[in-house]
Parts: C-alpha cells; sequence; structure tokens
C-alpha cells in the first residue's frame, strides 16, 4: 500500500478500527448510530470497512447522499438500493411494488414516479422501503444498516433546493423509521455535525431533537499501535529508504496524533532519495505545517472561531492558549484561576459552558482525572507554532 | 550551421512528441515516478488516489500531466492486465462544465473518443432533450456500466477553474459519485490551491493528495537548456553553456525568468542566433493571445487596492519592500501589508524576506508580460525580450547580429532596443539581477550558495570590484587557489587602479601565504612595497605580511626589519603599525629577545587608538614574555587583564586562559588551574585548537588530582572535537592511554596506545609520558612475572612497529627512580632486567637504555650501595644513570 491521502482505500488497507467496529455492532443490534468527529478522521473508512465485513445475519448499504438534492431523489436512491440488494428475491419490496404499479421493474431513471407519471410521494417511498425490508429481514431472520455517509450535505442541499421544512421532515422522518423498524438500523455520518445543520433549522424553528434516541459514537484517531502499523505499511510501501522502519514508523503516527489521515499525508510528503530518520520526519511535519501554502488547513481550528463561539472569542482563545502552552492536562480550577488573572470573563460557568462547547467541537476532552487537554496532538502542535507558544 | 529544432509545444506539451518531453524533463523525475506508480495502483487495485498538481501558468503542469499519460499508456502496451484495467479521460481543457452533469458528459465524451468502441457515443445520444435529473441519472448509469470492473483515470487542467464553475451542490454530487463508485482516480492541475479543495467545510477537502510544483532553480533551468540544446542538437549552445560565462548568463536569466518552465522552453529558441525574425512575431502573438486576456481576467477578480499594487509590480524588475509600493501607492503601509497578504494567499505575489522585511515580487513573470503589451501597444518591442538579449549577448555579439537582420525586420527593432540599453552609461542589467540578493553580503561569513553567486556575477562582469568581492570571499572561505586566480585578474586588469592593484597583490600575498607559498607570497607584497603611488595602508600591509613570510622562512631579522619598517611607515593606520609591532614581537620572541619582545608588546598596550585585538594579543604574550622571564606574578597580572579585556577577542582570552592554567598548575594550583581551562572549554567561539588544547591540560590535571574518570573524559572529548588539530587528538589518545593504565584497563589501554603511535602528529613529550605510565603500570605487577614477560612481549612488539622503542627505552631508564624506591630484592631486579632484557636485546635501539638499566640494577643490587658499579658506563652514560637514580652529579674534574 503507497500512502494515499484522501483518496479511496481497499478494506484491506484499511488499518485498525476493529474493536470500534464490532462495538458499533453491538451497539446496532438495539439502536442506530450517529457517529461524528473532526473531518478527515476516518469516519468514511469506517463505513467501507464494515460494509465490507459484515458480522452474520446483518446486510449492508453503504451509499455517500451527498449528490441527492431532493427528497424524492434521496427516497429513490433508498428504495434503489434496497431493491438491488434484495436482486432475485419472490416478492420482495412487495408494498413498493404496488406504489409503482406498472413501472415496476422497469429501468428507472430519475426520481421515481407513479403510473401516471406524478413523482411518487417520498414519505411513502421510504416509508414501504423500509417496511419491505424489515419484513424481508424478519422473514431471514437477518438485519440490515443503512451506512449513510455525508447526511448533513444531503439536508443542506434539500433545504436549498426545496427548502428548510422539507429537511426538517427528512429528519423528523428518519427518526421515526429508524424507531419503528427493529430489523433496520441506520449509521448516519458526514463531513461536518450535523449538529451546526441542526442549528441553522433551530433558526427556522426547528424543535425536534431526531438524534436523541441514537448512539453516539466518535472514532477518534487510531490506537497508538494500529497508526504505527499503519506507517509502517507506507513506509514499505512507498519503498522508502529508513534503516530504522519501527521508529519511523512510531515517530510518524505520534507527531500527527495517530490519525489515518494525516499519516498517509505526511508519509507522503517524505522525500524518496534520502533517509528517512525521526528526525527527518519531524522536520517534515514542521515544514509543512509552517508553509503558507500547505493544505492541512489548521488555522481552520482558529478562523471559525469568530463565528462559532462569538463574544466568547477571547475567553476561548485564552483557554485554548492555556490547554496548549501546559504539557499536561489542566484541571479546571487551576485552568480558572490561570484564566482568571487574564481575563474578569473567567467566570466558573462561563468557563464551563464554553469548555463543553470545546468538547463537542473536538478542540478537547477530559483525561480520566478530569483535566483538559487537546484531544488532537497536531492541533495542540499548530495552535502552538501558529500562537507563537 | 543550422541547428536540427525539434517542435516543442508551449501551450500544448500534449502535441509535443512524448519522448521529446521526456528528454527535457527536469526536477520532476521523482514526483513523475511516484505519480505513475499510484496511479498504477489504482488501476490494479482498490486503492484509488486523487493527485492535484499545483502551479502557476508555465510552471510544467501540463507537461507532467502528458508524461503521466505517455508512461501509463507505454506501460499498457506491455502490461495485459494494466491496459485491460485502465482507461484514461483526458478532458478537453477548453470545454465549460457548469454542472456535474456537463462534467460527467466531458468524461465520457473523452473516453468516447479514444475508445470509441467501448464507451459508443449512442450513450450520449440519447440524453437529449431529457430533464437533467434523468439525463444524470441516465448517463451514471451508463458509464458505470461501460466501465465495468476498469478503473478510468480522470486527467483534468484547471481544476480551479472547474470548481469556480460547479456550485457546491454539484461538487457534492461529484464527490458523492466519486465515493459510490470508487472506480475513478484522478490526476488534476490548478494554478493555485484554491478553497474548494483546501478549506475544512468544502465537500473535497482534504480528498486530493496534493504536491506544489516548484519553480526551476538556476541549476535546474541550466540542466532543462542544456537538455533542449541537446535535443535540438546544438553543439555549440550546448558547449557554451557548460563554460563559466554560459552559466553566468543562465544565473542571471534566471532572476529575469524566475524559474518558470514555459519561460525557459520559450527564449530558448533566442539563444541560438538564428531566426530572430521567425521567433519574436510568434512570441508577441502568444503574449497578446494567450496571456494577456487570463491575466486581465485575473486582474478584474481583485479589488481596486489589490490591482493597484499588482499593476505597481509588474512595473518593477524585481522584489519591492512594503514601504515602497505604500510609499508609490500614497497608502498606508498596514493597510498595504495586509492586502499584500491576501495576494499572496491568492498566489499573486510572493515575499522574500530580507532580515525583519518582507520584498514582495510577482508570483508570476508572465503577468507583467501581459501588462507590458497591455499598456506599450503592439509597436513596442517586449521588454522581457530586449532583456534577455542584453543579458544573453555581449553589445558585439548583438552589433553582428543586427548586421544580419533586415532594418525593416522585428528582429532588428528588437536587436536595436537591445543595444540602445547597452550603450556606456546606462544600467547592466546582467550585472544588476547577478547582484540580486547579494549586495549586502558579509564577505567574510557567506555560505557556499552566496560564495557561487559571487562566481558568477564575478564570471559576467567586467567590474573589477565584483573580482575582488569574489576573490575575498574566496579567500575568507578558504578557497585559497580561486582567491589567487581572481586577484590575479584584477592585478592584470586594464583599467585597474593603483588601489585596486595593490590591494589585490597584498590579497593574493595572502593567499599564497596560506597556501605555503612564502615565495609568491613575497614576490607580491614587495610588489606592493614598490608600486608608485601605492596608498600606505596597503603598503604598510605587505610590509607586515612580508614580515611574516620571512619569519616563516627563518629569515627572521628580515622579518624585524620590514616590521620595523611598516612601524615607522609615516601615515600608516594604528591597526597596522600594532600589527606590525605584534609580529615584531613575536620575532624578537622566537630569537630568544625576550626583553624587546616585552618592549614592543608593551607598546601596543600603550598605543593610542589601538584595536582591542592587537591590545588583547599583546597582553597574552606579554604574559609569556614575562613567564619566561620568571616573573610568574606580572605574567598571571597580563593574562588576567587579557582574560578580562572588554570584548577581548576569543583567540587571545583563550590564549591568556590557557597559559594561566598552566603556570597554576606549575605552582600547584591545579583547581584554580583546571578551572580556567574550564573556562575556555566553555567560551564562546573559541577556537577549536584552544579548546583541544584546553581539554587535555584539564585532562592531565584532573589525572594529577587522581580524578582519572574526568580525565578520561576530557580526553576523549578531545578525540571527538571536530576541528581539533590531529596534533591533540593525537596527544589526547596517549593522555587517555595513560588514564586508563592508571586505572588498570590494560587492554583498552592498549588499544589507545596503539592508536596514538599508529598516527602521524604523536608530540615527543607525550609519547615519553606515556611511556613511563606505561613502565610502571607493568611493573605494578611485581610478583607476577609471567605477566611482566607478556606484557613487555607486547609493548616492545608494539613500540617495535611503530618505531618507537627510544621512547620506551628512556621510560625504562627513568623508571630506575622508581625501582630504587621499590622493595624489590636483588632476584627480583634481575627479574625485571630479564624480562627486558629477553624481550629487546636484539633491538638496536636498545641497546643503549638496556645497557643504562643493566647499571643501574647493578648498582641497585649492591649493598651498601656502592656507586663504582657505575664505573663501567663511559662519563656521559654514567651521568644519565645518576640522573635516574637521583644521585648527586660527579664532581667535574
Amino acid at each position: 500500500m503507497k500512502p494515499n491521502p484522501g483518496g479511496q482505500l481497499a478494506p484491506e488497507n484499511i488499518v485498525g478500527r476493529e474493536a470500534l467496529i464490532v462495538g458499533m455492532w453491538e451497539i446496532l443490534e438495539g439502536r442506530s448510530i450517529y457517529m461524528n468527529d473532526l473531518r478527515r478522521v476516518g469516519k468514511t473508512m469506517i463505513l467501507r470497512k464494515m460494509e465490507a465485513h459484515p458480522p452474520k445475519g446483518w446486510l449492508t448499504i453503504k451509499r455517500d447522499l451527498g449528490g441527492c438534492h431532493t427528497a424524492a431523489e434521496f427516497a429513490t436512491q433508498a428504495y434503489r438500493d434496497s431493491a438491488e440488494l434484495l436482486t432475485g428475491k419472490k416478492r420482495a419490496m412487495r408494498r413498493m411494488e404496488q406504489l409503482l404499479g406498472a413501472l415496476r421493474g422497469a429501468e428507472i431513471a430519475g426520481v421515481l414516479k407513479l403510473p401516471g407519471g406524478s413523482p411518487a410521494p417520498w414519505k411513502e417511498v421510504l416509508t414501504r422501503t423500509f417496511t419491505d425490508l424489515n419484513e424481508e429481514m424478519d422473514k431471514a431472520g437477518n438485519h440490515i444498516v443503512f451506512l449513510w455517509d455525508e447526511v448533513p450535505f444531503l439536508l443542506d442541499n434539500i433545504s436549498k433546493r426545496e427548502g428548510s421544512a422539507t429537511a426538517m421532515e427528512i429528519l423528523d422522518v428518519l427518526r421515526s423509521l429508524s424507531q419503528d423498524y427493529a430489523r433496520v438500523r441506520l449509521v448516519l455520518t458526514g463531513s461536518v455535525g450535523l449538529h451546526h445543520v441542526l442549528t441553522s433549522l433551530r433558526g427556522e424553528g426547528y424543535l425536534n431533537s431526531p438524534l436523541n434516541h441514537m448512539e453516539r459514537v466518535a472514532p477518534g484517531p487510531l490506537a497508538p499501535a494500529d497508526a504505527a502499523q499503519l506507517a509502517l505499511d507506507l513506509l514499505r510501501g512507498a519503498r522508502l529508504d529508513c534503516a530504522e522502519p519501527g521508529a519511523c514508523a512510531k515517530a510518524a503516527a505520534e507527531a500527527v496524533g495517530n490519525v489515518a489521515f494525516y499519516i498517509h499525508k505526511l508519509l507522503s510528503r517524505l522525500p524518496p532519495r534520502q533517509p528517512i530518520t525521526p528526525a527527518l520526519i519531524e522536520a517534515i511535519l514542521q515544514t509543512e505545517l509552517a508553509h503558507p501554502d500547505n493544505d492541512w488547513d489548521l488555522a481552520h481550528y482558529r478562523t471559525r472561531l469568530p463565528l462559532y463561539y462569538g463574544k466568547n472569542e477571547g475567553l476561548v482563545l485564552l483557554a485554548l492558549d492555556a490547554v496548549a502552552a501546559s504539557d499536561a492536562p489542566i484541571p479546571f480550577e487551576v485552568l480558572r484561576r490561570q484564566l482568571s488573572s487574564q481575563t474578569p470573563l473567567a467566570k466558573p460557568e462561563r468557563l464551563r459552558g464554553v469548555l463543553k462547547l470545546l468538547q463537542q467541537d473536538h478542540y478537547l476532552d477530559r483525561d480520566p482525572d478530569g483535566g483538559y487537554r487537546y484531544r488532537f496532538p497536531l492541533i495542540r502542535r499548530w495552535w502552538r507554532f501558529d500562537r507563537s507558544l | 550551421m543550422r541547428t536540427q529544432r525539434k517542435f516543442i509545444s508551449r501551450f500544448s506539451p500534449n502535441r509535443t512528441d512524448p519522448e521529446d518531453l521526456e528528454r527535457i524533463n527536469v526536477q520532476r523525475q521523482d514526483l513523475l515516478a511516484r505519480s505513475v506508480s499510484v496511479l498504477r495502483e489504482s488501476a490494479l487495485t482498490q486503492n484509488k488516489h486523487h493527485l492535484l498538481f499545483v502551479g502557476p501558468r508555465g510552471s510544467g503542469k501540463t507537461h507532467l500531466l502528458a508524461l503521466i499519460f505517455y508512461r501509463l499508456w507505454q506501460e499498457q502496451k506491455e502490461e495485459q492486465e494494466l491496459d485491460e484495467r485502465l482507461r484514461i479521460a483526458w478532458l478537453n481543457e477548453d470545454e465549460t462544465s457548469t454542472s456535474f452533469l456537463d462534467l460527467l458528459l466531458r468524461i465520457y465524451r473523452a473516453l468516447s473518443d479514444r475508445y470509441p468502441a467501448e464507451f459508443p457515443a449512442g450513450d450520449m445520444e440519447q440524453l437529449s432533450g431529457r430533464d437533467p435529473v434523468e439525463a444524470l441519472d441516465l448517463l451514471g448509469k451508463a458509464l458505470l456500466s461501460r466501465i465495468g470492473r476498469r478503473t478510468v483515470l480522470v486527467l483534468v487542467e484547471n481544476l480551479d477553474t472547474l470548481f469556480r464553475q460547479l456550485d457546491e451542490s454539484d461538487q457534492r454530487a461529484w464527490r458523492a459519485f466519486i465515493q459510490n463508485h470508487p472506480v475513478f482516480a484522478t490526476a488534476a492541475t490548478a494554478q493555485s490551491l484554491f478553497a474548494g479543495v483546501s478549506e475544512r467545510e468544502q465537500p473535497f477537502f482534504g480528498f486530493f493528495d496534493t504536491n506544489h510544483l516548484q519553480t526551476l532553480t538556476a541549476e535546474e533551468a541550466m540542466e532543462l537548456l542544456q537538455r533542449i540544446a541537446q535535443l535540438n542538437q546544438d553543439g555549440a549552445l550546448t558547449e557554451f553553456l557548460g563554460t563559466p560565462r554560459g552559466k553566468a548568463r543562465v544565473q542571471a536569466i534566471h532572476h529575469l525568468l524566475r524559474g518558470n518552465h514555459r519561460l525557459y522552453i520559450v527564449l530558448s529558441d533566442f539563444m541560438t542566433r538564428e531566426s530572430l525574425d521567425e521567433l519574436v512575431g510568434p512570441f508577441e502573438q502568444m503574449v497578446d493571445e494567450q496571456f494577456t486576456p487570463y491575466y486581465q481576467e485575473r486582474l478584474r477578480w481583485l479589488s481596486p487596492q489589490q490591482r493597484k499594487i499588482v499593476e505597481f509590480l509588474c512595473l518593477r524588475a524585481g522584489p519591492v519592500p512594503v514601504k515602497e509600493i505604500a510609499a508609490a501607492l500614497f497608502s498606508e503601509p498596514g493597510s498595504v501589508g495586509s492586502q499584500l497578504q491576501k495576494l499572496r494567499e491568492m498566489g499573486y505575489v510572493r515575499p522574500n524576506p530580507r532580515g525583519r522585511e518582507s520584498l514582495y515580487e510577482l508570483a508570476e513573470p508572465l503577468m507583467r508580460l501581459s501588462m507590458e503589451v497591455k499598456n506599450t501597444g503592439s509597436h513596442q518591442p517586449l521588454q522581457v525580450i530586449v532583456d534577455f538579449l542584453r543579458i544573453w549577448f555581449d553589445p558585439d555579439e548583438l552589433e553582428q547580429l543586427s548586421a544580419r537582420y533586415d532594418s525593416a525586420g522585428l528582429g532588428f527593432r528588437y536587436l536595436t532596443a537591445a543595444l540602445e540599453k547597452l550603450q556606456p552609461g546606462r544600467p547592466d542589467l546582467r550585472r544588476e539581477l547577478l547582484l540580486q540578493g547579494i549586495e549586502n553580503l558579509d564577505i567574510k561569513q557567506h555560505d557556499e550558495d552566496q560564495l557561487e553567486r559571487l562566481r558568477l556575477l564575478a564570471e559576467a562582469s567586467n567590474n573589477s570590484d565584483d573580482w575582488m568581492k569574489y576573490a575575498l570571499a574566496c579567500y575568507y572561505y578558504q578557497r585559497f587557489q580561486g582567491a589567487i586566480e581572481w586577484f590575479g585578474r584584477v592585478v592584470e586588469a586594464h583599467g585597474a587602479t593603483v588601489e585596486q592593484v595593490a590591494w589585490a597583490l597584498v590579497n593574493r600575498g595572502a593567499s599564497f601565504g596560506a597556501q605555503g607559498r612564502s615565495e609568491e607570497a613575497i614576490a607580491d607584497f614587495t610588489r606592493v612595497i614598490e608600486l608608485r603611488d601605492a596608498p600606505i595602508e596597503p603598503v604598510a600591509m605587505a610590509l607586515a605580511n612580508r614580515g611574516i613570510g620571512l619569519g616563516l622562512l627563518g629569515r627572521t631579522e628580515e622579518a624585524i626589519a620590514d616590521y620595523t619598517r611598516a612601524i615607522n611607515l609615516s601615515g600608516a593606520p594604528v591597526k597596522q603599525v600594532a600589527t606590525a609591532l605584534f609580529n615584531r614581537g613575536v620575532g624578537f620572541g622566537v630569537r630568544g629577545r625576550t626583553e624587546e619582545a616585552i618592549a614592543d608588546f608593551t607598546r601596543i598596550i600603550e598605543l593610542r587608538d589601538a584595536p582591542i585585538e592587537p591590545v588583547a594579543m599583546a597582553l597574552a604574550n606579554r604574559g609569556i614574555g614575562l613567564g619566561l622571564l620568571g616573573r610568574t606574578e606580572e605574567a598571571i597580572a597580563d593574562y588576567t587583564r587579557a582574560i578580562d579585556f572588554p570584548s577581548a577577542p576569543a583567540e587571545a582570552v583563550a590564549s591568556a586562559l590557557i597559559n594561566r592554567g598552566a603556570i597554576l598548575g606549575r605552582l600547584g594550583r591545579l583547581q584554580e588551574g583546571i578551572a580556567d581551562f574550564t573556562r575556555i572549554v566553555d567560551l564562546p567561539k573559541a577556537p577549536p585548537g584552544y579548546v583541544a588544547q584546553a581539554l587535555y591540560n584539564r585532562g592531565a590535571a584532573f589525572g594529577r588530582v587522581g580524578q582519572t574518570q574526568e580525565a578520561i573524559a576530557d580526553y576523549a572529548r578531545v578525540i571527538a572535537l571536530p576541528g581539533a588539530p590531529a596534533e591533540g587528538a593525537s596527544a589526547a589518545r596517549g593522555g587517555m592511554a595513560s588514564a586508563l593504565l592508571a586505572t588498570g584497563e590494560w587492554n583498552t589501554a592498549l588499544e589507545h596506545l596503539t592508536q596514538f603511535l599508529a598516527g602521524r602528529e604523536k608530540p615527543p613529550p607525550v609519547i615519553a609520558q606515556v611511556s613511563e605510565v606505561l613502565i610502571q603500570a607493568i611493573f605494578r605487577q611485581i610478583g607476577s612475572s609471567d605477566v611482566w614477560q607478556k606484557r613487555a612481549a607486547q609493548v616492545v612488539a608494539l613500540y617495535r612497529e611503530y618505531n618507537a622503542l627510544v621512547y620506551l627505552g628512556g621510560a625504562l631508564v627513568q623508571h630506575l627512580t622508581v625501582l630504587k624506591e621499590s622493595p624489590l630484592n636483588p632476584v627480583g631486579l634481575d627479574q625485571w632486567l630479564a624480562v627486558w632484557e629477553g624481550r629487546a636485546s636484539d633491538d638496536d635501539a636498545m641497546q643503549f637504555p638496556l645497557r643504562l638499566l643493566r647499571a643501574g640494577i647493578a648498582y641497585l643490587k649492591t649493598q651498601p650501595r656502592d656507586e663504582g658499579v657505575l664505573l663501567q658506563l663511559p662519563s656521559e652514560e654514567r651521568s644519565l644513570v645518576r640522573l635516574a637514580l637521583g644521585l648527586a652529579e660527579e664532581p667535574s674534574e
């Protein structure tokens, strides 16, 4: 395997995540999942690995929904994928066939249409599809899971094309479907957090909590051993000149906080005609991060703050600076005292609120003793560099 | 003779013979190989790579895509599996895609054009008149069905333009299509990094494996030009490019073209003296039709202030400080700085750090060209070509060329314009360009790259100052041969001033001196001394330096005479006088005229306005003189003054510390001595020789106070010290062997001793000292005559191998002192003697010491001690034995 930052990987080349995926299948026994984490942490690769190796008794449908722009396209896609999966099964998708009547079996282009030529009502399509699937799974004693990627893009597309009301309806229908059919589960994810879409919809009056019944999963970085193994595979795949591959792999993985995408990216930047050493890896990463034209976009973590934190931006900056500057996790009280000497804004409850948001946005997390630390060492590293800490 | 010029398309490298593209491929070999490799992997496995090459116009993006295509195409011919699994869709650059449907159609059309049987055009025809959603659905299905189990490599140029044409929902659709159907790989190009791929909220963020294409370095530009010349079988140009003049000119051109691949390729045509008429017209047309609309469009995207900044930079040939831009535009530097930052992010300008500020210039030299076309109208020669001609050709070459052209033709106009700018009094563009970045260089401190740039400037210039500067740079970089050559050019130059000649001779002499060529050095200094109307300063320096040269040849009295002339030279700068006094003082010291030496050093110390360096050195050296006269306290006082002298050079401080430490050691104040040696070790910028000496001395002092491990550590540091003199490192090995012998580590000690004896630079006192320690170490094994035998055999063999038995013998004799105080009885003494006689009695070098040892032992065996047994030796040998035994000298007759 060669370094492939951002590209698609064969399932056998998706390293690690075994424990996480086992846990997700266990969760799916009882409920659907909303998977959310920072961009490029590997969510799509997890779906791909789940799709490639489902446990016995599970069927999967993986779909990137970013290409659907209307509710009807979305519903049509769900139906089409289901029908394709069940091809050959006699009288599978019975209710949908009833709906489509004469069109059944015909090649469907675009969105589903009723015998009269009018578009099939999307809710009806979704409901009947789920009902048919549930029935079919029940008969066979199986479960099926829709691994739906880019759901936030789907909702945003629909909101723009058909209005936010339709997007809200989609959310409600998904909530209902995922609760009503025991043999059909969903794993929803996307590049950007669904909570941003929800925030936008809430501004337009949406009051429901469509994700409440779902288990939330944040995959985070790879386990250190997996990350080092990935780096080792890539070092070998790229045929780099490396006298200490184990040490170099570990150094590369640790330098980017064990995030697979960044491991691919960092290793793709290593020079082919130079002996690779841990020191060189460190130097290359620093050069990358310091380069004005780098495409790591870690500046995003700074530039988004005014938009998402508004008047709390100053406090957020101080908090992130303090945590970045500390080599050990900082307990709340220590952090509060430290910030209080710098700003009158660091009142306990306000600070707690800001820290909670920073955790939701994956900047920070807490160690087992409750101390605050950066969730991703790479972001801390960039923050320290950018802020000259 | 006309050369066989090959067709190299400037805008469509895919129209150039790919074999020729391979031949002129420079800088990108690794990137190309890696790209082809990962795209092969995309075709043969489920791993799909998406590559994006980012670089400004003319940076060779299409060239790279063409080679990727060509190599894969070639590999497909030879490899059935790849042939079956890979299809390539090179999208037509001129088509527009305002929707994902359009894009998919382009992909299909590209495939259909290349593989009509596999991707029939009929699939597209059936879409006509359909609703777009339905059409997209049908086309997607048809495409996927036709692709089957294969992988399609999509080659897309100007991806940034494509992203601007597609709205976000279409980008999402495209990404979803690729994710849902992993049968695509991509190799795309873009002018600059753009939000669609680099911003985290965008669908394609992080999707592409981005590679920034670098501009050519001067060396790579040279390689490109050489390859083009070879491709065109242009032997004359190939040869010229290999000459110093050719290299210098390419360096100057490099500043003009800023590493832009396309401009090099275009202007390579102009390097031959042929067909200027045929070249200029198409070039102007190319700029007018291809570049200008593009750059004007790019300018339209900018805010008015940003546009003004770019337009201003278009008028400037080189990088400009922010303040200067702000002043020219009547704006605040802060505001201009922030706009420049945005322009940098958008790829319009690039910063050049200079100290703490940044100078800005256009990122793309082609933009200036297009602005010029817009501004000057159709009848003005393009500046870039005029500049190129005046850099590339000398005036006489241009004169000859213009004579061959029709005065009504385009070529003649350009040549005339270039010649006009080469008239005396006009700026020398070639020199100005080569000077860029090295104008304010500290000639004493520069790197290899800067030295090379100075060389190129010197090669290209007729200016003696440039030659002198490069020669001085060579001197300070210790490239003495280069320095001698270029100082020589100044000496021989027509029109060089007397002052330039005098300085060049002084410096050439110094360079000869540094090479050990004293006679030539003295000859140069003599020429300066005798040079009519030469300024005083170089003459004073020549006298002082000739004195050094004469001193090195052992002609000390002549040296002293030269120093005296320099000291007495009317109007000589105080620095030169101080230097001459110092050297004369040293000369006196060498001759044993210590009082006179002290007097000279005292004159320097008292000299008004004398520079710090000679004063500090004079103090350190007066201390040595006083020490030699036994005036220890005064010596220590002088060393202390030198050490505490404000801003004293590290060498003077280190010298004073070494000597003070040594004196203190001799006075038994070993800890104070160790403290002085430690100060040298910690002294910033201390010369490595002094550091090595200090470590060695400290090691010895540690050894004397019983801190053997510290001694070993110091010797090890000397051995590993970069830049330590060979003699110092060798002495440290000897010291190390001694210290290890003291700790009983015989084998390790012997390893170091072997290395020490094997070395070329062994100080005799150290050999003597380590030999004594060695004999003592062997002797300590009293009662183990086997060990005595074994070790004696080892060391005799070792010393014999390295021709050092004389030292071993000396140490054996010296050891009589120890024997005298030892508890050995006569039997034991005989055994000791037998050990050495048995091992070394056949060695000539050992006959003499063994004889002395024998006599000494005979004396030690007598009870009571009878000095009469020593009478078997001649008197001079007897006195040596008596000395070793600590007996009083015999009364003289």
